[in-house]
């Protein structure tokens, strides 16, 4: 089971990976959670992945999967707390130009 | 001098992270000793990639052990990965310098992508049954003190 919190801001839902890796050997473990997120259709999710020290293909491929499912469901995803490892990658791919990214959660539930 | 760590693991993604410590381990040691900043995340996001597609690929209708070396020169540093299963179509990734699009993105152009990226050279080579991956990442500016000799002067950066 991948470690996360998950709690309602508003409208509002943070999730918190509590989590060092996100690649393919937790990435199996986050894909319920992704679905529980869909499920509930357009709503706005940040995800917080401060904890986070290490991603790959597959995690990135999750996280772009999860923002392009909200977005057609007319919901919207906001990455915060990408720093080390994780930002570079994002940065390698240039998913920082597409994707909404914050410092933390904070600053991403500002005005969201 | 050059210094060869060696292991040999099943082709199972769970085995994965017990090389990836030693790498971690030899890569930090660099970056400390020489100040070769961004070694270890470089090294690390290669052979996360390099392993995570030999097991979903190479072994993915077979099993077999994948063998990974790591060699330090004083001018660079190579990873090698080898094994024995299915053969691989390296260069049908997205062109070298070019993110994948990203509405288009999937997991195996990023992987290719970030390993192209990470490293100064990419070799893949397929032998009778055997695929061997060497990636290989220059030193430009620093030498690392674990080849130096043990005795004499240390070209630090």
């Amino acid at each position: 089971m991948l470690k996360h919190d998950i709690s309602e801001r508003g409208a509002v839902t943070l999730v918190r990976l509590d989590e060092e890796n996100l690649d393919a050997l937790t990435v199996p473990d986050a894909r319920p959670l992704v679905e529980r997120l869909v499920e509930r259709g357009g709503i706005k999710v940040v995800l917080d992945l401060t904890a986070v020290r290490i991603i790959d293909s597959s995690g990135v491929a999750i996280i772009v999967s999860l923002f392009k499912r909200l977005r057609a469901l007319g919901g919207a995803l906001r990455v915060a707390g990408v720093t080390g490892q994780p930002r570079e990658i994002f940065s390698m791919l240039r998913l920082d130009q597409v994707l909404p990214m914050f410092a933390d959660a904070d600053e991403a539930l500002k005005g969201f | 001098m050059t210094l060869r760590f060696t292991a040999s693991v099943p082709g199972e993604l769970r085995f994965r992270d017990l090389v990836g410590a030693m790498l971690r381990a030899v890569c930090l040691r660099i970056e400390r000793d020489a100040g070769c900043d961004g070694l270890e995340w470089r090294m690390i996001s290669a052979f996360n990639e390099a392993f995570n597609n030999v097991v979903e690929h190479a072994y993915a209708m077979t099993r077999g052990d994948i063998e990974v070396s790591l060699l330090v020169e004083d001018d660079r540093v190579e990873l090698h990965l080898a094994d024995h299963g299915d053969g691989f179509d390296f260069g049908g990734g997205p062109a070298e310098n070019e993110p994948p699009a990203f509405e288009g993105l999937s997991e195996g152009g990023m992987g290719l992508f970030i390993i192209r990226s990470v490293m100064s050279a990419v070799v893949y080579e397929r032998r009778a049954d055997r695929n061997l991956l060497i990636m290989t990442k220059t030193l430009s500016g620093c030498t690392p003190a674990l080849t130096a000799p043990a005795h004499g002067d240390q070209t630090r950066c």
